[in-house]
């Protein structure tokens, strides 16, 4: 694959970028006219899929390599903008399903011309799905970054987005939402530029200290500081525990369509990058189990079904961290099948919760019910997708998730399986019966709609057939899409019994709990999280230090001069003359240090302003 | 009480609470066939596994575990929609929202 195509090489490396037609192309769609448009918003993603297929048909798995600033005084950086192999084919097959499947959704907004702006937020849908594919396929740190970089100032705009008329979502508060995704979106990058710039300018790394490949494993704790901030860089966009309310904050807040495109690719994405950087890590497994239980008593208590479904998707990132902690090849293959079916099943439930969002105008639980009547076929798909995401066999989920679960029990970690086995149950609460109970069947409160677009329910109508089409020929998906060779059969009788029993007896203490009136009530609210720190805390601590008297403010100011002169003293025991740092400044270090000062600048702008 | 307790739009809770307890009876059954006449559960991972009750128990315990712990939360967690953004508070709980506003 390194050979030219063309007397060219810029030309020639533009031709080999996958997802680069899905990034430069959208930018046209605002200019055409309205056939053009529709017509372009399904084939972009075909004709991207197509030059990904063309890219492997030319038969190399081989990286394709460049050097930058060549000349410059230095040997320059080899970097390896594209990198076609078994792991990161599997995200970006499935990143072109789920851009396809989101156009064919967002059709008919097309026509909208009322609605100002929407044909940009295609554009931007297609670009960040564009982004995202380029980031699984990029060979090293700094290609990754752009990409990771892209995907967030693309995102945004679905959030920022005009929806339709009578939809609650106050502009004042679209924008606020959409700049706190921004900045730590955007920060999750710088910290992962500090990283890498930290990594090259390490001498301990052998080889090229740009390239992507495994980058750690064992105890995170007692990694390199480049690997500890590449690690949190992944970490803030897999949404970690306590670094995740982001992702409730903005999927909640997404247009109807916007959250479709929004929940398949960054956290996708991010747990791409950590199967493939930090495979083994231990630590990731308890930071996987901890994700899969802390959403779910959230997920209960919250009135936004599209809210519950993000907390839901933190819980299924859970499953797919503990995958790429265990590290195996059949707990990665776990991952990686566990996301691809994520992505289906999860674009789907958003799907359906977007239709109804579209036709009756909310997704609060307080104010639905009895949309069954009106709404057939969305009732239809999302059931099919919360059966799937509560792992029913002949549906997808199952037969992704018993890999990670067999994973995990192979390995004997009794207390990580106990934790994912309570998850499993948790996930048939939130996504099993929450979302299509409270979606469509609960109390009939009168309300009465249209039935979903045909383009939305031909979308639902695909991606369904997707996770049955999955969830039926397992066989196929081990064989040919799993990245390691694996032999697994997870329809034994064993795995269907169990799983069947499991998920009968959740169902069971649903209903004797509704009966009861255990269940919680639901009333307009929201519930407090770790966002909290950074919209009220922080910013009272700010408002309340410039409104300090005098003598208060002169503490203050005391005490942040000594906090400065402090941390002055440690940065010259550090980087002094004679700090441990000071002794060999390489560019790269400078850099890196400047960019977490960055990061902590660009956070702390964020919390005074 | 006289009319049965509704499941939302679905009819009585009861006539559920029957057929879905049928049918865990059924597979509980199920899966003890199996274990006498097979030999699926062969080499579980973990003995448990094996054991009829353990996947029963994860279910129905787990799910009302997981409830129970976030209706113990809501009283500490739950807020008025408006608590961060004054823009979403309800037309006529206005009264209401700006108490609970605070000095944000």
């Amino acid at each position: 694959m390194n050979e030219l195509l063309f007397n060219c090489t810029v030309l020639d490396l533009f031709l080999q970028l996958p997802g680069l037609i899905l990034i430069v192309g959208p930018l046209l769609l605002p200019f055409l006219p309205k056939a053009g448009r529709l017509a372009g918003m399904v084939a972009l993603p075909v004709l991207s899929g197509l030059h990904l297929a063309w890219l492997v048909s030319r038969g190399t798995t081989e990286p394709v390599r460049r050097t930058l600033f060549e000349g410059m005084g230095f040997g320059g950086m080899e970097i390896v903008p594209v990198r076609l192999d078994e792991l990161a084919m599997v995200w970006g097959i499935i990143f072109h399903i789920a851009a396809f499947l989101a156009a064919i959704y967002s059709l008919h907004t097309v026509e909208r011309r009322e609605l100002r702006g929407k044909q940009w937020e295609h554009t931007a849908g297609l670009i960040y799905a564009g982004a995202a594919i380029g980031a699984v396929f990029a060979g090293d740190l700094l290609t990754l970054f752009v990409y990771w970089e892209l995907t967030a100032i693309a995102s945004v705009f679905l959030i920022w987005g005009r929806d339709e008329p009578g939809i609650d979502r106050p502009p004042a508060v679209l924008y606020r939402t959409g700049m706190r995704y921004l900045v730590i979106q955007v920060g999750s990058g710088v910290i992962l530029l500090a990283g890498l710039l930290l990594r090259q300018s390490d001498g301990d790394v052998e080889g090229n200290p740009l390239y992507f490949g495994h980058l750690f494993k064992g105890d995170i704790f007692a990694a390199p500081l480049w690997a500890q901030l590449i690690f949190l860089a992944f970490g803030i966009k897999a949404a970690f525990p306590l670094l995740h309310s982001w992702l409730q904050d903005a999927y909640s807040r997404g247009t109807h369509t916007g959250t479709v495109f929004l929940s398949a690719f960054t956290t996708k994405m991010a747990i791409y990058a950590l199967a493939r950087g930090f495979a083994g890590t231990e630590t990731l497994i308890y930071i996987g189990v901890i994700m899969t239980l802390f959403p779910i008593p959230f997920a209960v208590l919250e009135n936004d079904l599209r809210k519950t479904l993000a907390f839901s998707l933190n819980n299924q990132l859970g499953f797919m961290c503990v995958g790429v902690g265990v590290g195996t090849t059949l707990a990665l293959n776990g991952t990686a099948l566990h996301a691809f079916a994520h992505i289906l099943y999860k674009s789907l439930l958003f799907m359906s919760m977007g239709a109804v969002l579209y036709r009756a105008k909310t997704c609060k639980v307080t104010e639905l019910g009895g949309l069954y009547k009106s709404m057939r076929w969305t009732a239809i798909f999302c059931i099919v997708g919360a059966m799937s995401i509560a792992g029913f066999p002949l549906l997808n989920g199952f037969i992704s998730k018993s890999l990670t679960i067999s994973a995990v029990a192979k390995e004997h970690l009794f207390w990580i399986y106990m934790g994912l086995m309570l998850a499993s149950a948790g996930v048939m609460e939130h996504s099993g019966i929450k979302i299509p109970f409270y979606g469509f069947f609960s109390k009939d409160k009168g309300l009465r709609v249209e039935p979903a677009p045909l383009n939305m329910r031909l979308a639902m109508g695909l991606t369904a057939a997707l996770c049955l089409f999955m969830g039926l020929t397992p066989s196929l998906f081990y064989k040919y899409l799993a990245p390691y060779p694996v032999k697994y059969d997870a329809y034994t009788w064993a795995h269907v019994v169990d799983q069947l029993l499991l998920l009968g007896f959740a169902g069971l203490a649903f209903l004797v709990l509704y009966r009861r009136g255990i269940f919680p009530k639901y009333e307009r609210s929201l519930s407090l999280d770790v966002d909290i720190v950074y919209r009220k805390l922080l910013p009272w601590a700010a408002r309340h230090a410039g409104r300090a008297e005098h003598g208060g403010r002169r503490a203050l100011v005391g005490v942040g001069s000594g906090a400065v002169r402090g941390v002055v003293d440690v940065f010259y025991r550090w980087v002094g003359p004679r700090g441990m740092y000071g002794r060999s400044w390489t560019s790269g270090n400078i850099a890196g240090w400047a960019t977490v000062m960055l990061a902590f600048y660009l956070l702390f702008v964020f919390m005074w302003r | 009480m006289d009319a049965p307790k509704p499941l939302g739009s679905l009819g009585p809770v009861d006539l559920w609470i029957r057929r879905t307890l049928i049918l865990c009876v059924v597979l509980v059954l199920f899966k003890i066939g199996l274990l006498v006449s097979t030999d699926a559960w062969g080499h579980p991972y973990f003995k448990f596994e094996a054991w009829p009750g353990f996947f029963e128990a994860v279910g129905f315990l787990g799910f009302a575990l997981l409830v129970v712990a976030g209706r113990f939360l809501a009283p500490w967690v739950r807020r008025p929609e408006s608590y961060y953004d004054p823009e979403l508070a309800l037309p006529d709980a206005d009264e209401n929202t700006k108490s609970a506003e605070g000095d944000a």
